[in-house]
Order: structure tokens, then C-alpha cells, then sequence
């Protein structure tokens, strides 16, 4: 084989990776780079990325091979139609396939690519050195069509010989971070974590803590170390109150994290059954907030929101400072109702009662608005102020987010909400609504053994609140069961797109649209 | 060629028809004696300027591509160019028309901003802009010169959510139903709201308290008429224009009603001899009492003989040309009035002494105690 020919085979092949690993690529960072949970979700996953692209490789190889065998070619014709079907087969791949997410170009994932690029470039020269044959056109051929396939395994190897220089980075980040916060002596420290309403506790508390305080909060869902570095990067000595939120998705993720924060108060906002695959059961869900009660310094103060058993265990574990919240402790809510604009309710503080108003959806954000008053009102922020706040609020995007449509459709954006208790939350507010309910799910993912009978739940719960309720995803038989087992209506859809088409034929003014889980490619 | 710079969009939740204000102006402003220049002030507040923001329809799918960003400079009558943080002078400024209406605009926001570049401006000075945007400090100042409001109840968050029960009493012993909520600084008709019932009038603060931190419960009038009236001076003299009637279809116009819909006008309104001079007398006292400048126009609540006012516009949409002119021409010959107007004014008020050396500063710093 000629230079020439090598030269086209490792551009060609570059030109493949870089068109079919678009959708692969952008699993890998919803994975958090982790190989571990990298390929179950290639392969596994609701779309099966891998398998297709298997058979797209597969049939590309063997029509290569059927002009490699059958034709006889000389080498610009062969080249020459090589080119066309790499076009080809990449142009169909991509037009096909569609990436509901796409990939961030972060420095992190720009160094992974193109370290998987020229580890390629590296496979394709040994294999062209090593074949050194008359025959070297079947094996320039097998290479760019298996190059697809074995991207993945490329990706991986790249993450691993990135692993050293992530891990120096990771910890010189962590240990600026570390020393901007520790620089800070009077800042108030606030640590939030949970399996549902870190978000929103979050952006209230932060609501209510800027009418006394100048407040930084880790934006968005920022909730892994690197996340709260990029925070703290900018200096925080003009603030008076750090509020980070925590994710736990595995046993140590939230040691690290009050490492770098050193929270002085300490929030949990429910346990539930989530993320048991990686921590192991809800003890081991227990054990990875009760890491945060742990890793209190200075003061310690801890709010726990009386929602499940779970955290009233922990509350009475906990050697610190402790407050209550909710049922039993020193804010509530009563007498709520839910309207089309919100929650009427009536805040408990202590003795008195003070009756207002939310424009939020769910009286699970209502415990929301109580966790983060609670804390507010530690931190002796004004009552009325916090009354004043309580009325402005908004939830987080995609979080039971109320959008009033021109065409008099009411949406409720549910999409981020991925743990039943919100899903059981939301759909019983929207279920007191008027007009006709429609509901679009794929489910809750990531249950472990648990996950038939919670979707089988999320079915008969959304049944019995919704008109009709559009399954899709892998979990649309177990949630179709659960809607056929109390008697609701219910259809099975492929994807969003005939989601939209299905809905826009049969919307009329008044209607009302959940949307829960819509996930990214990951699942 | 006088510059003459023209200002629109703004921060503020009336930022779309600020535009077809503000561009409107731009295209009707003679063109043989002043060359009008854009200033667009985009929703997050950064300033414009280009030929481009001239054309309607450039701002269906706002870029800021081919636009050069501008700003002003204290004492400095000149417009400055900014092109990655350095500044380059464009042009002397010969005088500002500010077309923004509502949030931070209207309000004496930029009138501050002219005042401290030294450049003449048509729209009102900062008290009377100020006072115009508060519904209450509107009240306040008319019923001190004498003009008709309505009753009405003041609110703020802050405490209202404290003693909700106690402050829904004093307004129900204050007002009786209906009622109308209304957020004290906002313009058109955003967040407005009428109240029947004591549910409909918790809902309705409610609602308002989400766009403002202050708001106004004033009674609700019931067959009642809505007159406008716009008023400028020029030259020594107030023109006070002809009265226009608003038809309205609900009890308030919501703000789709006002600008997305054509709300039915008669024009000049069918009010007999009395009352109508006794509504342009008002509005002149008004504008001369409370000291506007530029274009304003006064809302009035007619109920039989009773005249209230029910807000003043210190920058009215399209400056309420159409109140005074038939046509585009005559709009353009007002412009040129108003902008000499301008400029005489700021001539007058450059009379005054504005510094003044005590020398107080070259006493000896031993003899200044602390």
C-alpha cells in the first residue's frame, strides 16, 4: 500500500469518528466521563446507540468488501468509492439520529476527543505498518468500518490516559478552591443536599437570604465539586453567604464536597429511593446524606424536613444543633389549596400563622418554601421580608414550571423531576385542575430492582389525574400496566417528536400538558 | 447638521412599543435640518446605534451583528463610540428625544443621564418624570394642586403579607368594591387588575405584587368614560390637544387589549361645551403646575360631571402624535418645534450659576476640624 493510500485511510477515518461519535460523545459526558456507567447506557440504553451503530458499520463493511472482492479495482476507483460510501454512510447516520442533548465543548471533554482522535490515527498507521501486504485493501476496509464501533473503547482509553492530568487539575482546583473559601473567615456556609428540592431550596433560600445578605449560590444544578470550584473561581470576599448544593451519586461524593465547602449549616431536604443503584439501598442512601450532618465545622446547625421516616431517623441522630421542618417542627404549612396561579396556604412560624400565597406547583415545593424559610429565619432574616419573597417565587426550569401558552394551552414542565414523590406531587395538583389532562412520561430510570413497581406506580398515579397519559421510553409497558390497573386511558408513543405531533392535533384552549422526565440520550 | 440622538427599547416590560415609538420618531424628524440618530437600548440595557435600527423590521429577529455599541459621557456633549473598551467621539449631540416608555426609562432614568452629558432632551424633567411614573406620588402631587383622583389604598410587600387580614380590612373600610390593583411604577396596563369579591382582590395583590414592591387599591369606577388628552409647549405656549375617547370593551384595557388588538377610539371625543374646557384647562394647569416638558399625555376618568385623573404619561406611546397632527408632515414640523424648545430650555437653565468657589478648600487644613 502506498503512502498515499495509508494518508486516506487515517483521514477517512478521522472524518467516521468524527460524525458517529456525536451521539456517543454526548452520552459519555452525561456520564460523567464514568466508564463504568458509560457502556450499560450504550448499550442498554432507551435508543441503542450501540446497535446502531453496529449495523451501520456492518453493512457499510460489507459492502466495501463486496467491491474489495468482487470488482476488481484499481487503487483511485477504489479510493474514490470508498470516499463516496464514507460520505454516505456517515450523511445517513447523522440525519438519522438525533441527539436530544448535545455535547458541551468543555476543556475536559475537547482533550478526551482529541486524545481518542489520535490514539485512531496511531491504531490506523500500526495496522497499516503491520499489514504490509498485496492485500492491504481488506484491511484498510475492515478498519473503517469497525473504527464506529470500537469508538467507544477508544473514548475509554483516552479517558485513562487522561485519568493522571484529570486528577492533577481536579486537585489543584479543589485545593485554590479550598483556600478562596477558607480566605473568607466570616462567611456563612450553607450546604444543601437530598434526593429531590436541592435545586429549588436553593434558589428560594438564596430569594430570601439577598434581602439581608449578598448571597452566592453554585448556579443551576452545580452540584459536584468541580461544579462549586467553577463558583468560588471569580473570589467570594465581597459575599457574606456561600450556599452550595450537594449531589450524592456515590458514598463519597458529599465527604469531598464539605472538604472544600466546610459548611457551617447543614440542609437535608427528603431521602428517597434514589440513586440506590450506586449507594446501595435507601441505608445507603441515608449514610451518604448523613455524611453532610458529619462534616459540619463551626457552628453546626442542622434543618431537616420532616417528609419521610428517613429524615426524622436522622434528625435524631444528629449531635449538633437541629431544627425540624415541617410536621412536628417549628415552620409548616396548612390548609393549602392549588389553583391554576398557584397555592393559597397559610405559613406556620412558631406561634403565628401568616396567610399568603406562591405562585408554585405542588405542596411538595411547599415543604420547599418551609425548609428554606426556616434557615432564612436562623439567619435572622426579617419575617416580613421573607413574607414579602415568599409571593415572587419561581421553581427552577423544567421543574413543575407553570407556562401559559398564547393558544390558552397550560404546560407544566416537569421535565427534571426524575423521583416519584415529585411526580406523585405534581400530578395531584395538576389533577384538582379544570380542562382536559394530558401527561407525557418515560418513567423513572436508574431504580435498580425497584424499577418495575415504581414505574407501575407512576402509571396508576398519573391514571387516576390524567385524562390521558403518553408513554414512552423503556419503561412504557410497566407505566401503561400501572394506568390499565386503575382504569385510565393511555397510549404508547416512540419519541418527543410524535409526542409533539400526537398533542398538536388534539390540544384546545383550557388544556393542560405535563411533561415528566423528559431524560437526556444517557437513558 | 444638528444630531439629534433618538432613544428607545429600554429595560422594561413596554420595551416592543417603545420601539415602533421610537422608530417612528426617527423616520418623521426632518431630514433636510437634523440628522435623527438611533440609540436602541437593548433589553439587558447595553446602547446601540447603526442605519439599521431605523427598519421595523430588524428587530423581529434582534441580532447585534453590524450595530456599533455607544454610550455618553458626563460633561461631554458627545456621542462615543465603544469598540472593545475604547471609547472614540462620534459627533456633537445637538439635542435627545427619549421614546421609552415604562421601567427604566420613563422614570427620570435618562433624563439623568442627559442632564449629566449637557445635552438638551424632549421629555420631562427628572421630578416630573419621576413623579408621573409613581401612581402614588401622582396622587399625591395632583391633589396638592388642586385635580380630582380617585381614593385609593397604598401597599407594600413587605409588610402587606405581615398583616394581610388586618390591611384587606382597612381597604374594604376604605374602598368599596369593585376595585382596581395596580403596581405603582409600572406603565400600560401590566398587572392590572379589577376586584369584585375579597377573593378576587387577595388574587389580584397577589399578581400585582409579583411585578412591583409598592402598589396602589384604588376604587373602581363604574359607568364610566376614558378620555385622553396630550399636551406640549413650544415657544412660550401650551398646546393642549383636541380630546380623544377610548372605547373599552372590559372594565380596564389588559395589555393585550391596548397594543395587540386596535382598541376602539373616537376622536375628537363627543363631549359636550363644559366639560370638555374644563378637561383641557386641567390638563394645561397640569403640565405648567407640575413643570413637564417634551410630550405628555393625561388619562381621565369621566362619571357624569366628575373628572378624575387617572395617570399621566410623561412619554406616551408614539408621543401621542396623532392626538395633534393628521399626518406624518405635520408630526415631523412638531418634532422640529419640540427640539428647539429643548434647546432653549437648556439655554435658559445654563444661565444659572452652577459652581460656586467658597474657597473653603484653600483654608489651611489645620482650621478644618474633622
Amino acid at each position: 500500500m502506498t503512502l498515499k493510500n495509508a494518508i486516506t485511510v487515517l483521514v477517512l477515518s478521522t472524518f467516521c469518528l468524527i460524525f458517529f461519535s456525536c451521539k456517543i460523545n454526548a452520552i459519555f459526558q452525561q456520564c460523567g466521563y464514568k466508564i463504568k456507567e458509560f457502556f450499560p447506557a450504550i448499550i442498554n440504553g432507551k435508543t441503542r446507540p450501540m446497535l446502531k451503530v453496529s449495523t451501520y458499520s456492518l453493512t457499510f463493511c460489507v459492502f466495501l468488501l463486496i467491491i474489495v472482492l468482487f470488482l476488481s479495482v484499481n487503487n483511485t476507483v477504489f479510493s474514490s468509492a470508498v470516499f463516496i460510501l464514507v460520505c454516505l454512510h456517515c450523511g445517513i447516520y447523522c440525519i438519522t439520529t438525533s441527539v436530544i442533548k448535545n455535547v458541551k465543548l468543555t476543556h475536559r471533554f475537547l482533550r478526551i476527543f482529541i486524545t481518542a482522535i489520535l490514539l485512531n490515527l496511531c491504531f490506523c498507521t500500526a495496522t497499516t505498518l503491520l499489514f504490509k501486504t498485496p492485500k492491504t485493501h481488506y484491511f484498510a476496509s475492515l478498519y473503517l468500518s469497525i473504527i464506529p464501533v470500537f469508538y467507544p473503547v477508544l473514548l475509554s482509553l483516552a479517558k485513562i490516559i487522561n485519568l493522571p492530568y484529570d486528577f492533577l487539575r481536579y486537585k489543584i482546583s479543589v485545593f485554590r478552591c479550598e483556600k478562596i473559601i477558607a480566605k473568607n473567615k466570616n462567611l456563612i456556609k450553607i450546604g444543601i443536599t437530598g434526593s429531590s428540592g436541592k435545586t429549588s431550596v436553593k434558589n428560594f433560600l438564596k430569594k430570601m437570604l439577598e434581602t439581608k445578605y449578598s448571597v452566592l449560590a453554585t448556579p443551576m444544578s452545580f452540584n459536584t465539586p468541580l461544579g462549586i470550584c467553577k463558583t468560588v473561581k471569580g473570589g467570594i470576599e465581597n459575599f457574606e453567604v456561600f450556599i452550595a448544593e450537594m449531589g450524592a451519586r456515590y458514598k463519597n461524593d458529599i465527604k469531598t464536597l464539605c472538604k472544600i465547602v466546610k459548611p457551617n449549616v447543614g440542609v437535608i431536604t427528603s431521602i428517597l429511593c434514589q440513586h440506590t443503584k450506586t449507594l446501595g439501598g435507601i441505608d445507603g442512601v441515608k449514610k451518604a446524606k448523613n455524611r453532610l450532618i458529619e462534616g459540619l465545622t463551626g457552628q453546626k446547625v442542622a434543618f431537616f424536613n420532616n417528609s419521610s421516616k428517613e429524615n426524622f431517623d436522622l434528625y435524631n441522630k444528629a449531635e449538633c444543633k437541629k431544627f425540624l421542618v415541617g410536621d412536628g417542627g417549628f415552620v409548616k404549612f396548612k390548609n393549602a389549596v392549588q389553583t391554576k396561579d398557584g397555592i393559597d396556604f397559610e405559613l406556620v412560624v412558631g406561634e403565628k400563622t401568616y396567610r399568603t400565597f406562591t405562585p408554585l406547583l405542588g405542596f411538595h415545593n411547599l415543604e420547599n418554601v418551609c425548609t428554606a424559610t426556616a434557615v432564612a429565619l436562623y439567619l435572622q432574616v426579617d419575617i416580613g421580608k421573607i413574607l414579602s419573597v415568599i409571593p415572587t417565587l419561581s421553581p427552577p426550569k423544567h421543574r413543575a414550571e407553570i407556562i401559559k401558552t398564547t393558544s390558552g394551552v397550560t404546560v407544566i414542565d416537569d421535565g427534571y423531576n426524575a423521583n416519584i414523590k415529585g411526580i406523585i406531587s405534581t400530578a395531584t395538583a395538576v389533577g384538582k385542575l379544570d380542562g382536559e389532562k394530558f401527561a407525557v412520561t418515560s418513567g423513572i430510570v436508574e431504580l435498580g430492582e425497584e424499577s418495575e413497581n415504581l414505574n407501575l406506580k407512576v402509571g396508576q398515579v398519573l391514571g387516576e389525574n390524567f385524562s390521558l397519559v403518553i408513554a414512552m421510553g423503556i419503561n412504557a409497558n410497566s407505566i401503561c400496566d400501572g394506568v390499565k390497573s386503575v382504569g385510565g386511558k393511555f397510549i404508547q408513543l416512540a419519541d418527543m417528536k410524535s409526542v409533539k405531533t400526537y398533542l398538536s392535533n388534539k390540544l384546545k384552549k383550557g388544556d393542560v400538558v405535563a411533561f415528566f422526565n423528559d431524560l437526556p440520550d444517557a437513558y | 447638521m444638528k444630531n439629534v440622538l433618538v432613544f428607545f427599547g429600554g429595560v422594561s416590560c413596554e420595551h416592543d412599543v417603545s420601539v415602533i415609538t421610537g422608530v417612528m420618531t426617527l423616520n418623521a424628524i426632518c431630514k433636510s435640518e437634523y440628522n435623527a440618530v438611533p440609540v436602541y437600548v437593548s433589553r439587558s440595557g447595553e446602547w446601540f446605534t447603526g442605519d439599521k435600527l431605523k427598519d421595523l423590521s430588524f428587530y423581529k429577529e434582534f441580532k447585534s451583528d453590524g450595530l456599533k455599541k455607544c454610550v455618553l459621557l458626563p460633561m461631554q456633549d458627545t456621542l462615543f463610540l465603544l469598540k472593545s473598551n475604547k471609547l472614540k467621539p462620534l459627533f456633537k449631540v445637538y439635542s435627545a428625544i427619549n421614546c421609552m416608555h415604562g421601567g427604566y426609562g420613563e422614570g427620570g432614568e435618562f433624563t439623568a443621564i442627559f442632564k449629566n452629558s449637557k445635552i438638551p432632551f424632549v421629555c420631562p424633567d427628572l421630578f416630573s418624570s419621576a413623579l408621573a411614573m409613581d401612581k402614588e406620588f401622582t396622587k399625591i402631587a395632583l391633589s396638592s394642586i388642586g385635580v380630582n383622583c380617585l381614593p385609593y389604598v397604598k401597599l407594600h410587600r413587605d409588610n402587606y403579607y405581615l398583616k394581610r387580614d388586618y390591611v384587606l380590612k382597612v381597604i374594604r373600610k376604605k374602598l368599596d368594591f369593585p376595585v382596581v390593583i395596580k403596581p405603582a411604577k409600572l406603565g400600560s396596563s401590566i398587572g392590572i387588575s379589577v376586584a369584585k369579591d375579597d377573593r378576587e382582590l387577595e388574587k389580584g395583590i397577589d399578581f400585582a405584587f409579583k411585578f412591583d414592591e409598592k402598589i396602589v387599591v384604588e376604587k373602581g369606577l363604574e359607568n364610566f368614560r376614558e378620555i385622553n388628552c396630550a399636551v406640549y409647549k413650544s415657544g412660550g405656549y401650551t398646546n393642549v390637544s383636541e380630546l380623544e375617547e377610548v372605547e373599552k370593551s372590559e372594565e380596564i384595557l389588559s395589555f393585550s387589549d391596548k397594543y395587540k388588538i386596535p382598541v376602539k377610539k373616537t376622536f375628537p371625543a363627543q363631549i359636550d361645551g363644559e366639560i370638555y374646557s374644563r378637561i383641557k384647562a386641567i390638563s394645561g394647569a397640569i403640565y405648567r403646575k407640575l413643570a413637564f416638558s417634551g410630550v405628555i399625555r393625561i388619562d381621565f376618568l369621566l362619571r357624569e360631571n366628575q373628572i378624575f385623573v387617572n395617570e399621566i404619561n410623561s412619554i406616551p406611546g408614539s408621543m401621542a402624535y396623532y392626538l395633534f397632527c393628521k399626518d406624518f408632515n405635520e408630526y415631523s414640523t412638531m418634532l422640529s418645534k419640540l427640539i428647539e424648545e429643548s434647546v432653549d430650555n437648556f439655554k435658559s437653565s445654563a444661565l444659572s450659576i452652577k459652581t460656586f468657589d467658597g474657597g473653603i478648600l484653600n483654608l489651611s487644613s489645620s482650621k478644618i476640624r474633622k
